[in-house]
């Protein structure tokens, strides 16, 4: 679904993806955890758009197609969605008309009928049940008074209204109490199906003990370092980086 | 001298001015000029009070702080006949209401109030009828005169006492409750030969002790001519405990449209009054305030929305004074500038030496769409006393990297997302007003304005609003033009 090739990208002239590759099936769960500063959310951002990003070298490919000649929203509407680590708050902006909009933009672009006001509320009941989000938030500016909690929510529950083929979670954990880590996972898991994949990026084990993944990378130094299975995440909770690091002979560098 | 002048009539007044002093320029001799003085005694010693307080305040110039950005050298070159309502055209108007249509409403056409009978609690100024009660409630006393400085607010006056300005009085009596509609509306394409051409108005509303009042005043020009001026002036009173909530709408749609619109606030002890205006179009377009918090206990809150596109120019003159303590003002102007559009904030509050505990924030925040549009902002303080607590600032900027990145990574297109974004910023305008038919109309007034531009605001989002469920009522339909 998703093969990225020696990825190098760069942020105002400073090179932080090194030849970067990976290779995502469907029906995969993908973890990667790595140090503060490798790369991991320039990634996601990298293969979300954001245009403060540069790619200098380097393919990806999404299901066949060159993902770079896609811009940020025609990237969405293939099925590449991004759930933010920090979501911005968008003043002045209604959520309800904006996850409308955003659904329906989708939907239009893969050939199905648009959504009315009935379909829509019906089909926005049900996914903010998955997350349990009150709907008072819905009523509300597009995260704006939002606690850390009610944006991870708020990004989760846009996922489930536009049930990306590929889902890149940011940090998703970071900020989330122990109940709420729970039904943001809960919210992913509902989603995943045998055509899905699912990237995950977190820093903590405990993300990893409600999604299950079936692949575990080692970002540093802006390329995968080592891939392993989940148990590779248990040991890095127990031994931290260094052992891994000394392997690549990059314990200096980083 | 000055007795001498006053006893004079206005259009000899004017001779001896012209012979004695400063020559005036064609727009004013224009003005000045206008003979048309059939009124009583009374309305005589006035307008010559209006007409030797205009000599002392002169045509504006730039040299002058308030008028510094505004270029009115078209307007002075020539003299502008007052637009007559027989020149109006049934075809010529596209106008929506943004009230509900059950409210009572003043239709003015070209100028003139064309409502027969009048709603309950509306009079028109008369050069003959009118006592000077209800003259001195429009600012028509010699001691209001005198100590008028602004140029087109005593010229508009010359104009109401000379018997050419329509002036609706709408008093709302005591413990009332009343809302209220007063639409506008100037058609500069019916002059002959596309001439230049004005039009005027004085509207006045008084709100009695505890009475509550809603109001929208929709002041629309449309139709080319080469150089059109409306000149404003509206009046309004909130005596004690009384609530007003009024909606001024500037909606300039021809590019050689200048119009200057006055709103004069007075308010006593308790009083509050909620103001939102919305200066749309491709002209000049001049909103000065003056408000004055005369008693403990008021509250001024004020709500500006810009939206210009081409070479719009917007101008927000406002001074808010403290005239006593423990009183409030807040005052949020956001602009939205497309293509070559310019918006100047100057802004003021005054908080007097005796006005102790007064409370006052100002903000002007510019959105910038187009590289070429242009803002500026001069939020000022004048404060004379201590132990009050104001603020003010002004922010001038672009849509947000971030803010965009993430609508577009949920797969709205670039141009939805601009729109998304801009109504966003637009919205917080309406925050204010109460009604909510009426800020349900106004917001698609505003995603109409916002459609003009390059981004198709109105079809992306007019859906979306909440606001498709309220229809929109032509004030204006064939049977009453």
């Amino acid at each position: 679904m998703l093969h990225i090739t020696n990825l190098h990208a760069s942020i105002d002239g400073t090179p932080i993806l090194k030849g970067l590759s990976l290779d995502i099936n469907p029906g995969e769960i993908h973890a990667i955890m790595g140090p503060n500063g490798s790369g991991k959310s320039t990634l996601s951002k990298v293969l979300a758009g954001h245009p403060a990003y540069e790619v200098t070298e380097g393919t990806v490919t999404f299901q066949g197609k060159n993902l770079f000649d896609l811009s940020p929203d025609e990237r969405a509407r293939a099925g590449v969605f991004l759930a933010f680590q920090y979501p911005v708050e968008l003043p002045g902006v209604n959520n309800r008309a904006f996850l409308k909009l955003a659904v329906n933009a989708t939907r239009k672009a893969n050939d199905q009928p648009e959504l009315d006001d009935v379909a829509f509320e019906a089909l926005l009941r049900d996914k903010a049940a998955v997350v349990q989000m009150d709907t008072e938030f819905l009523d509300r500016a597009v995260n704006e008074g939002f606690s850390g909690g009610e944006k991870k929510r708020n990004e989760i529950l846009q996922m489930a209204l536009l049930d990306p083929t590929l889902a890149i979670l940011d940090e998703t954990d970071s900020g989330l109490d122990i109940d709420a880590l729970r039904i943001v996972a809960d919210g992913v898991n509902t989603i995943m199906t045998p055509d899905k994949a699912a990237l995950v990026i977190t820093h903590y084990q405990r993300l990893l003990d409600y999604i299950k993944p079936d692949v575990v990378h080692v970002l540093a130094h802006g390329r995968i370092i080592k891939t392993g299975g989940p148990e590779l995440a248990l040991k890095l909770e127990e031994q931290g980086y260094d052992w891994i690091l000394e392997e690549a002979g990059l314990l200096s560098a980083v | 001298m000055t007795a001498v002048l006053k006893a004079l009539n206005p259009v000899e007044h004017t001779r001896q001015r012209l012979k004695t002093a400063v020559a005036l320029n064609p727009f004013e001799e224009g003005m000045l000029r206008t003979s048309r003085n059939d009124g009583s005694e009374t309305m005589n010693a006035l307008l010559a009070s209006a007409t030797e307080a205009y000599h002392r305040v002169g045509f504006p110039s730039r040299r002058q702080e308030a008028w510094k950005y505004v270029n009115l050298s078209a307007l002075a070159a020539q003299s502008l006949p007052y637009l007559l309502p027989s020149h109006f055209h049934s075809n010529a108007i596209e106008f929506t209401s943004v009230w509900p249509k059950e409210w009572p409403t003043v239709v003015a056409l070209n100028g003139r109030v064309m409502n027969s009978p009048l709603p309950d609690g509306v009079t028109l100024l008369s050069a003959t009828k009118s006592s000077p009660e209800t003259l001195s409630l429009a600012g028509l006393s010699h001691e209001a005169l005198a100590n008028n400085d602004d140029t087109f607010s005593l010229l508009n006056a010359c104009g109401v006492l000379q018997g050419h300005v329509a002036g609706p009085v709408w008093v709302v009596p005591k413990e009332s409750v009343a809302n209220g509609g007063l639409p506008s509306v100037w058609d500069w394409s019916t002059l002959s030969n596309e001439e230049a051409g004005q039009c005027a108005m004085r509207g006045t509303v008084v709100v009695e002790e505890s009475a509550k009042a809603t109001l929208v005043v929709d002041l629309t020009s449309m139709g080319f001519s080469p150089l059109s001026l409306s000149n404003i002036h509206l009046n309004f009173s909130v005596e004690s405990h009384a609530e007003l909530d009024v909606v001024v709408i500037q909606d300039s749609q021809t590019t050689g449209h200048v119009s200057l619109v006055t709103v004069a606030t007075q308010l006593s002890a308790h009083a509050r009054c909620t103001l939102t205006t919305l200066s749309l179009g491709q002209g000049l377009a001049r909103l000065n305030l003056d408000t004055h918090l005369n008693a403990e206990g008021s509250e001024f809150n004020h709500q500006g929305l810009v939206i210009q596109h081409q070479a719009a120019q917007a101008f927000t003159h406002s001074v808010v004074n403290h005239v006593v303590g423990n009183t409030t003002s807040h005052q949020w102007v956001k602009a939205i500038l497309n293509d070559q559009a310019k918006h100047d904030f100057d802004g003021t509050i005054v908080v007097a030496s005796m006005a102790t505990g007064a409370s006052a924030n100002q903000l002007n925040n510019n959105l910038l769409l187009s590289g070429h549009a242009r803002a500026l902002a001069r939020p000022q303080l004048r404060i004379d006393t201590d132990d009050v607590q104001c603020s003010h600032g002004a922010t001038v900027g672009q849509l947000s990297d971030d803010q965009l990145f993430y609508l577009l990574s949920r797969g709205l297109p670039d141009s939805v997302s601009r729109c998304l974004l801009t109504y966003g910023f637009a919205q917080a305008a309406l925050d204010e007003i109460r009604h909510p038919e009426v800020k349900a109309m106004l917001t698609q007034r505003v995603l109409a304005a916002l459609g003009q531009s390059e981004s198709p605001v109105e079809n992306c989002l007019m859906d979306c609003t909440q606001c498709h469920s309220h229809a929109h009522e032509p004030v204006l339909t064939s049977a009453n033009r």
